[in-house]
């Protein structure tokens, strides 16, 4: 294997991190001698399920985590990064999936934090940030107002902000994790653009994702990861998306699920002129009104923010009902606990699985008891029966496929997917009447997602479950959803009752306001 | 298949838990043993004093059994809070506040034995429980800081029991300020050994740890308080009513309490003569962190502070050694306690070292993971 070399079958490598291996302080494995080298001027895809290793590859590059052994070779000398500082003066800049932005400071002020420009020794010079935020701007082509406040910017333009963030200092190599997973499909081709329009400058990216339509789309090369290790690297050209996925899985990967018409009968939830202020005083849900039929999955769409926490959360007992309605099988659940909530057969799946969906420190058998360990089967007289709760514990693993050390593994050794599918284990076998269910395959590797769809298709199919599905990823709303309802500043602006043709640019619209139905097609949502 | 099985994460983990609470003892000893070399005027027989007091005769291992006693009940109430997350640190003053309460009833005439011992353990567990409750009911219903309202709750409670040891129950007839005299039909039996006696409260000490341990880990109810413990936000959201266990956390550890008040008093003493509170609260909770909130450990941990505290009781007679040693000791430990930095970077590195094995040696056999 030949070392330091700057050509490459006349390419330029500008960067290459070579035999990289890193061990987390749980024991965990994330990098296993990992090489990846990347060309100047190259979008560069970084492939791979969660637990893969790709962030943690990242983390390492801009000087987060220190790998046990390996190297990185920039420009065909070796480095040593031991800190982000470090790395942006080297010249690699990382775009992080939650920005990293003060949201009360403007934006020239977030764009020079830490390298601030001073008019003497103690003074902050405002003009001048604001100077230099609009010359990288206009160099990049990447317009921004510097003194609009990051709290009152899009998400898409926050992103912007980040970007322009790591070229004013400098860097050459930028590395972008997951950026368009809080986009909307038009944000998403004007990231696209200003991708390319800095490649063809010369800039290399990295291009961290799951979703391999866009890697198809954008990427020039790819490298693939799986269980901490490389399983290929590519031309985007020469690979198909099918290949990619058999590279991440280890198996063919069928990502449409396939599922049968959907039959509802009758209404299982109904909403009626629901309202919800928030405390800025703004109306979150603006009046909203639909029905979900058993044996049938509406999905919500909507770009975060317009209502669909407090949607999800008001239907699970989280919030009060403040006006409006709800009803559950016809009975009002107003002032209901949500232990209440969940007798009445209703299984929820909040977006923050870490903060609602598990305790990090139990045990994954105490875990999967949470909502039913009051059962009869679980306890005789207020003793546990943990017999029953192990066996049930195994079960589950397996029937959900849980990597783990076994029931009494901690939570906080399994990575993101496994989580979930824990999650997803105790919500889904409990036979729900209705199962809400946010955001369930956020940040979650392919083999875990494509195992929890199936298995909402499968409560559907043969629980008759009512299905309720808020998801910011528009493909698997099409995919796995019967019907569609589109929210937008609190109310809901589409419905779509049947999904031929429908495409994620086509909800794009709604999702941003430009279009909105008009009230007859809306009321379609309502079947009472 | 000979297949070497390796460590979890998770045991060496737990390793580690056990080495650095080893180590804290360890500290705490070595400087029990550098400020007895500094004070002491016979230094081999003062240190061999301090390791072998409470069992070089039977009537200084009553002595250790009888300090273990009230210790062990606090203890295992604090478990049961800090695994609920409940920092209540009123256990405090609702010890002394229970003591009291069942000095007055122990003091009534005429009635029968063993029950009226009962009685007394009972008006200790509602006194303490309804203590325990008022920084409780305030967190729920008002949101109020539990740890703020349990800590001034104890100088209420210091002074409330204060004034009725000086006051309405005060005996007359008594040189000193004390309540009556305690019924001999209150009193605990006592079990004669060499030439001291203890009591058999020790017995109720060691069913609070068995109740407290089997609340804890073998019934739905203390799930939910491990449970919201851990995740109050998860707990809720599973449905589990966290005011509820705030609540019956609260009462079930002042029953523990007060039990422990009342067979302090009905086991130790003739009379209650405490003008102050005995600090049993505090040992509780130092206890009780040292073993990580398990009954068993707490168990452990209480006699390991009445041992070393019967040492220095011991030291104090038979030298110039003050016994404010063991309350130095006591003071290191919580440091060291505290300071869960202790021996990272060697865990981290047996951690992965671990993990690096068991990579290698997958290669080498090539096993595939599953």
């Amino acid at each position: 294997m030949e070392n330091e070399k700057i050509m490459d079958n006349n390419h330029d490598v500008v960067l290459a991190m070579e035999n990289i291996t890193k061990i987390y302080d749980n024991g965990f494995v994330a990098n296993k001698d990992i090489t990846l080298e990347l060309r100047r001027g190259e979008i560069h895809g970084l492939v791979g399920e969660n637990g893969a290793g790709k962030t943690t590859l990242m983390k390492v590059l801009f000087g987060h985590e220190q790998p046990e052994s390996g190297r990185i070779m920039l420009n065909g000398k070796e480095v040593h990064i031991q800190n982000p500082l470090q790395a942006i003066d080297l010249g690699i800049g990382m775009v992080h999936q939650h920005f990293m932005l003060v949201d009360s400071l403007s934006v020239a002020e977030n764009m020079v934090l830490g390298v601030e420009p001073r008019k003497s020794r103690f003074l902050f010079d405002h003009k001048k940030a604001v100077e230099l935020t609009e010359q990288t701007a206009k160099k990049f082509n990447l317009p921004i107002d510097p003194e609009a406040l990051i709290k009152d910017l899009s998400v898409g333009y926050k992103q912007r902000v980040e970007i322009l963030k790591v070229l004013l200092r400098g860097v050459k190599i930028l590395i972008l994790d997951e950026p368009t997973a809080v986009l909307t499909p038009q944000e998403t081709d004007e990231l696209f653009e200003q991708l390319i329009n800095l490649k063809n400058q010369g800039y290399t990216i990295v291009f961290i994702s799951h979703k391999l339509q866009e890697v198809k789309q954008i990427c020039d090369r790819i490298t693939v990861l799986r269980l901490g290790q490389v399983t290929g690297t590519a031309e985007l050209k020469d690979v198909s998306i099918h290949g990619i996925s058999r590279m991440m899985v280890g198996r063919d990967v069928i990502l449409d699920i396939e599922k049968k018409k959907a039959e509802p009968k009758q209404t299982v939830l109904k909403v009626r002129d629901l309202v919800h202020t928030n405390k800025f005083g703004v109306k979150a849900i603006d009046g909203i009104s639909f029905d979900v039929r058993a044996g049938e999955i509406l999905g919500v769409a909507g770009v975060e923010g317009n209502g669909q926490s407090e949607l999800s959360e008001t239907i699970c007992g989280l919030l009060p009902i403040e006006k409006g309605t709800i009803e559950i099988e016809g009975k009002s659940i107003a002032g209901c606990s949500i232990d209440s909530i969940r007798k009445r057969k209703v299984s929820m799946v909040h977006e923050d699985r870490m903060i609602y969906g598990v305790s990090s420190n139990q045990s994954i058998e105490e875990n999967m008891i949470s909502e039913r360990y009051y059962k009869p089967e679980y306890q005789k007289n207020g003793v546990q029966n943990k017999a029953y709760i192990r066996d049930e514990a195994k079960r589950l693993i397996k029937e959900f496929v849980v990597k783990c050390d076994g029931p009494e593994a901690p939570i906080k050794t399994l990575s993101g997917g496994n989580v979930q599918k824990v999650v997803a284990a105790r919500e889904f076998s409990s036979d729900p009447k209705l199962l809400v269910v946010a955001h369930p395959t956020r940040g979650i590797d392919v083999g875990a997602t494509d195992l929890i769809r199936r298995k909402i298709v499968e409560l559907r199919d043969e629980k008759d479950t009512a299905v309720l599905l808020f998801s910011a990823d528009l493909n698997e709303l099409i995919n796995v959803s019967d019907s569609i309802v589109v929210m937008f500043e609190g109310k809901i602006v589409a419905y779509f009752p049947d999904l031929t043709g429908i495409t994620p640019e086509v909800l794009g619209e709604y999702m941003l306001g430009i279009k909105k139905q008009d009230d007859a097609e809306i009321g379609g949502v309502v079947h009472e | 298949m000979n297949k070497k099985t390796y460590l979890t994460a998770e045991q060496i983990e737990k390793r580690f838990s056990v080495i650095r609470t080893l180590i804290s003892v360890a500290v705490a000893l070595v400087f029990c043993f550098i400020m007895i070399a500094l004070s002491s005027e016979n230094l081999a027989n003062d240190v061999i004093t301090f390791i072998t007091a409470p069992v070089s005769s039977l009537s200084r291992f009553t002595t250790f059994i009888i300090k273990m006693c009230p210790i062990i009940f606090t203890s295992c109430a604090i478990c049961l809070l800090f695994q609920s997350g409940v920092s209540n640190l009123a256990v405090e003053g609702a010890f002394y506040v229970a003591a009291v309460m069942a000095a007055a009833v122990g003091a009534a005439q005429g009635m029968p034995p063993v029950i009226h011992f009962v009685i007394m353990a009972l008006t200790g567990a509602v006194s303490a429980a309804a203590v325990l409750l008022i920084p409780a009911i305030l967190q729920v219903k008002f949101n109020a800081n539990i740890v703020v309202s349990s800590l001034m709750l104890n100088y209420v409670c210091t002074f409330f029991a204060n004034y009725l040891v000086t006051g309405p129950f005060r005996d007359p007839g008594a040189g000193y300020e004390a309540t009556y005299l305690v019924a001999d039909s209150a009193k605990l039996a006592k079990v004669s050994l060499g030439g001291g006696q203890f009591h058999v409260g020790i017995f109720i000490a060691l069913a609070a740890v068995a109740l407290t341990w089997f609340i804890l880990f073998k019934t739905t109810f203390g799930y939910q308080c491990r449970t919201v413990g851990a995740n109050s936000r998860f707990a809720h959201f599973s449905g589990i009513k966290v005011a509820k266990v705030i609540l019956l956390s609260s009462i079930v550890a002042g029953f523990l309490t007060g039990v422990g008040g009342a067979t302090e008093v009905s086991g130790y003493y003739a009379r209650l003569n405490w003008v102050a509170s005995p600090q049993y609260g505090w040992d509780g909770i130092m206890v009780a962190t040292l073993a990580r909130n398990n009954p068993i450990g707490a168990l452990a941990a209480s006699a390991f502070l009445a041992y070393i505290r019967t040492s220095a009781d011991v030291l104090n007679i038979t030298s110039v050694v003050p016994v404010e040693i063991v309350e130095i000791a006591q003071q290191v430990i919580i440091v060291m306690i505290a300071a869960r930095g202790l021996l990272y970077s060697f865990e981290k590195k047996a951690i992965v070292k671990n993990a690096r094995k068991q990579m290698e040696s997958m290669e080498n056999h090539e096993e595939v993971e599953g």
